[in-house]
């Protein structure tokens, strides 16, 4: 399973992507956790082999504007696509965040 | 009939006994004093049944519920309670008896004083019964008190049997009582003693019979299934109790608190604070000492007052912490009730439980509410205090110290450490010893540090030296632990001058970080370097010392405040003049000017005064002889002795007079001053009304009663519409000075802002919405504290104030606001891009980062200069691939699309 967080260059979320590995042994052994900046995400997208398609795809808070168009690519090949909460984001709170992504494929 | 209640009591032993590995029919038999054969055949007919499991091999070995290796962790409630504490080992045993007793339990008292947790082992009991399957899932368990009404028999008989309807007036239906709702329960009695004499037959007949009538029923008899449990902390000689006890065969007696061992009441701590922790979400942070303290402090109310006086402290560190002026939730010895704090005098009692239980050298325990088990930082190796006192005795030794030197030392060393804690400063002042000021962890600490300087010197450091190295740290460790900044301007020059002395400083820096578990910048290593080189005579006789001046009322304040000072720091530096209530300022001016007539070269003067004409010295002073002259009034003890450590260093005049005024900020101040000294990092709620400010006054307090605002975070403006200025000039003045988070208005306002009408507000619809803003934007503003975890090689809290300073002057340089959304992302991006070169990590690539920056040659530009300030600060290289990212952030997008 994988959790494609997206950002502006990928390393502002790189923080937060350790957070989650960590809170994911716990809840979810199996996901597969990476940061991809915002030029890159739509190979995750686009993608036809399987393990490397996004199951989920959460965007970084200052890439909000970017929604509507991911949503609408992730869409069109049954990938959800969200926003990180702000909160949830400025307090890399890992937990959370993969919390909302293993909601999401749900 | 009765082999039916033979085949249930075997089924309830094997349950009792089973302990994971399976029981033989044999030992079953001989602990139920049955035939091997009866027992075997039950076991067997269970096992048909699917309630008991039998292992392959021989013997057979018997095993309740599913298989037997699946049973092995299933522990009952009072197993696991009995593991916690072992003197509860023959209550538990009662209780399961108890419970087990065929057909349907024993009725059992408890005995025990207040707080040992009678009505805690009652539910618990109840929580067995279910376990064993004696009593059913969703079995009721009642308790009642029968010193609520003990006063109104009526009442409680009442209460306890039920009435029937028109039994008196005011019945006017028919009511179940306790007894009734807890038929197939228990029903727990607490202070049974409190019964009164005309509910006791009622109640004997009850539980003799198990039938009972409601109150003012004549002719039906009742009956209910219910297993009593009755406390109380009287005397069971008592003549109520003898009848009591008379038909209840069990008595369960539970120990009191100081009857328990160390451990159990360490596991009590733990569990409590873990209670806590949950209860409020956080992590909870337990000072080493104050750990102590809840072990070994007297407890007459036993497991109660225990848990009592834990949430006590826990209340009181949170109330520190949601008001700021702690980071975390933490107890330290501070926030224990005196009672408590007494505890850390039983030193004698309890040493060497301490040193079972607890390590020395992490400062804290964590308690996680998520986590099973304590956290204990550094667990491993000579950490805990009689280790260390061990090792300072034979560090002693080595010295060729006396014998009975060394018993006095060691026996003050002890004292001082565990006193310190307990009263304020003035008292430590009593010895002039350097233990009596100064952390003794800091104390071993720099004995450690010298010990590796000399050596790595090849020369001694005078005791000067060491005393102010021991203070030195002392105050970095409070400001660390303030979270102040470190920052020694000086820096380049120290590092290039004294190139030697740093890179030992830098070593020692790393040692200081490693044994008390703090992080320091690099800007350390340069106020160390200045001990190594203070016995260089030439450098501060160059630059002339400042003067360290204390004045103050009173026929000896003055001169003992210098005295305790100078023996402190093992010098003859700071000079008290006194000043008699019968000698006239103008006298007192004499004395002061002949006392400055003998200073020669000295680039200034530092006064330190109490109070009055005092005060006005300074300015007289430095217009006769053109010296710089500061004075600090209302000085103290800890003032003197700051100015004199640092005037002895070298520091220049304002230096030491900042650093001097910091003090008087130690405790309340600094606290005050962090919440109110960053204006500008404070949000506000504007609220605009037509109509004067009444209603928006009324606006503000329904915002106030209706969102959650961290305090003194946020503040709520009321403003109205008419007035002098015009509303975007008042709007513009407030953001001056905080930032507006949101408007309440009537009206539209032309800004950026985002805003709401009143009527959302009013009709609570917009009420989450700003609620998300406050969230988001606090965030925000406590971003600091919250990369401070995650940073490794930089300073989180410091890197945020930088990284927003430069955000601030993007902004400004490109005409942006950026939303918080974003900033909170490019606060995050910046700081870890700083963290990341700072620790020599990778540089990232950015694809065709030459011709986007020809395309933005002016946000380039003035991204550039911006971050050139991180460069400086941070003596990293940022490639112009990492600015191409910073510039992403700041590229003018959709607007509209988001609204913050």
């Amino acid at each position: 399973m994988n959790i494609v967080l997206c950002c502006a260059a990928g390393m502002s979320t790189s923080l937060l992507v350790e957070r989650m590995k960590t809170a994911a042994k716990e809840l979810s052994p199996e996901a597969n956790i990476i940061a991809v900046a915002e030029s890159e995400i739509l190979q995750y997208i686009e993608t036809d082999d399987r393990n490397d398609r996004a199951d989920v795809i959460m965007l970084g808070p200052q890439i909000r504007y970017k929604l509507k168009s991911l949503k609408h690519e992730g869409e069109a090949k049954g990938i959800p696509v969200e926003v990180i909460p702000s909160v949830d984001y400025g307090m890399i709170n890992g937990k959370k965040v993969l919390e909302l992504a293993l909601s999401l494929i749900k | 009939m009765k082999s039916v209640k033979r085949i249930e009591a075997v089924y309830c032993k094997l349950k009792a006994m089973h302990q994971g590995k399976g029981i033989s029919a044999l030992a079953l038999a001989d602990a139920m004093g049955l035939s091997r054969a009866n027992v075997s055949s039950d076991l067997n007919q269970l096992c048909r049944e699917g309630k008991v499991t039998k292992s392959d091999g021989r013997p057979t070995l018997f095993a309740p519920g599913g298989s037997i290796a699946e049973a092995e962790s299933s522990e009952t409630t009072l197993d696991k309670l009995v593991k916690a504490g072992r003197s509860l080992a023959t209550a538990v045993e009662q209780a399961k008896a108890a419970i087990l007793y065929p057909p349907r339990g024993m009725h059992a008292l408890i005995l025990g004083e207040t707080g040992v947790g009678k009505s805690m082992f009652a539910g618990m009991m109840h929580k067995y019964a279910v376990e064993m399957g004696k009593l059913a899932k969703n079995a009721p368990f009642i308790t009642f008190n029968c010193a609520d009404y003990s006063n109104n028999p009526q009442l409680l008989i009442s209460q306890l049997f039920g009435v029937k309807k028109g039994a008196y007036t005011g019945a006017d239906v028919d009511r179940k009582g306790l007894i009734e709702k807890a038929d197939g329960g228990i029903l727990f009695l607490d202070e049974v003693h409190r019964l009164p004499a005309e509910g006791q037959e009622m109640f004997f007949t009850f539980m003799d019979k198990g039938r009972f009538r409601r109150l003012g029923e004549t002719e039906e008899e009742r009956s209910a299934n219910v297993l009593i449990i009755s406390a109380t902390t009287e005397n069971p000689e008592s003549s109520l109790l003898r009848t009591f006890t008379r038909r209840i065969p069990m008595i369960i007696r539970l120990p009191q608190l100081k009857e328990r061992s160390i451990e159990e009441r360490f596991g009590l701590i733990l569990l409590f604070l873990k209670e806590e922790a949950r209860r409020l979400d956080r992590e909870i942070l337990v000072s080493t000492n104050a750990m102590r303290a809840f072990l070994s402090y007297n407890c007459p109310n036993n497991i109660g007052q225990l848990k009592s006086d834990i949430q006590l402290a826990c209340a009181k560190a949170y109330a520190d912490y949601v008001s700021y002026r702690k980071e975390c939730i933490y107890i330290s010895t501070t926030d224990l009730a005196g009672h408590v704090k007494e505890g850390l005098l039983n030193t004698k009692d309890h040493r060497n439980d301490w040193g079972k239980l607890l390590s020395m050298k992490n400062n804290y325990y964590v308690i996680n509410p998520n986590q099973a088990e304590l956290e204990d930082g550094e667990m491993a190796g000579l950490d805990n205090v009689y280790e260390l006192i061990d090792a300072r005795v034979e560090e002693l030794k080595s010295r060729g110290v006396s014998q009975q030197e060394l018993e006095a030392i060691m026996e003050r060393d002890i004292e001082n450490y565990f006193n310190q804690f307990l009263y304020g400063i003035d008292k430590r002042f009593k010895k002039s010893n350097l233990a009596n000021i100064v952390d003794p962890l800091v104390i071993s600490l720099v004995e450690e540090l010298v010990k590796f300087s000399e050596a790595r010197l090849d020369r001694v450091l005078s005791q000067k030296v060491c005393l102010g190295m021991a203070l030195h740290i002392q105050t970095l460790v409070e400001r660390r632990r303030r979270n102040e900044s470190i920052i020694n301007p000086q820096l380049n020059h120290i590092r290039s001058k004294y190139r030697q002395e740093f890179n030992l400083a830098l070593e020692c820096s790393k040692l200081i970080e490693k044994r008390l578990d703090i992080s320091l910048p690099v800007d350390e290593a340069g106020f160390l370097t200045m001990f190594f080189i203070l016995d260089n005579e030439k450098h501060h006789t160059s630059n002339g010392n400042v003067g360290v001046i204390v004045l103050a009322h009173g026929s000896a304040t003055a001169s003992s405040m210098a005295e305790v000072a100078n023996k402190l720091l093992g010098v003859d530096y700071a000079v008290g003049i006194n000043m008699p209530l019968d000698i006239s300022p103008e006298e007192i001016l004499h004395q002061l000017r002949t006392c400055i007539g003998t200073f020669a070269d000295c680039p200034g003067f530092l006064l330190l005064v109490d109070m009055g004409s005092l005060t006005t010295f300074g300015s007289i002073i430095e217009k006769e002889t053109d010296i710089p002259v500061r004075v600090v009034s209302l000085a103290s003890t800890p003032h003197v002795l700051e100015a004199t450590r640092k005037a002895m260093l070298g520091y220049a005049l304002e230096e030491i007079y900042q650093d001097v005024l910091g003090i008087t900020t130690f405790n309340e101040a600094s606290f005050k001053a962090k919440r109110e000294a960053p204006v500008s990092s404070r949000l506000a709620i504007v609220t605009v009304c037509l109509t004067g400010e009444g209603s928006a006054i009324a606006l503000k307090s329904f915002l106030e009663n209706h969102l959650r605002l961290p305090e003194n975070l946020f503040e709520v403006i009321p403003v109205n519409l008419i007035g002098t200025e015009n509303i975007q000039q008042r709007l513009k003045k407030i953001s001056e000075k905080m930032d507006i988070a949101c408007i309440v208005t009537s009206f539209h306002i032309d800004t950026k802002v985002p805003q709401f009408h009143i009527q959302e507000v009013l009709n609570l619809k917009a009420v989450s919405e700003i609620q998300d803003i406050v969230n988001i934007q606090s965030t925000y503003l406590k971003m600091g504290s919250t990369i401070k975890y995650h940073l490794k090689n930089v300073d989180g809290e410091r890197v945020y104030t930088d990284v927003k300073h430069c955000i601030a002057l993007i902004e400004e340089a490109l005409h942006v606001k950026l939303s918080v959304d974003s900033l909170i992302g490019i606060v995050l991006h910046i700081s870890c891009m700083v963290d990341r070169l700072k620790g020599g990590g990778v540089v990232v690539k950015y694809c065709n980062a030459a011709q986007y920056i020809t395309d933005n040659r002016q946000a380039y530009q003035s991204i550039r200069t911006a971050l050139n300030y991180l460069e400086e600060k941070y003596q990293i290289n940022i490639t112009d691939n990492e600015i191409c990212y910073v510039m992403n952030f700041f590229e003018i997008k959709e607007p509209g699309e988001y609204g913050l």
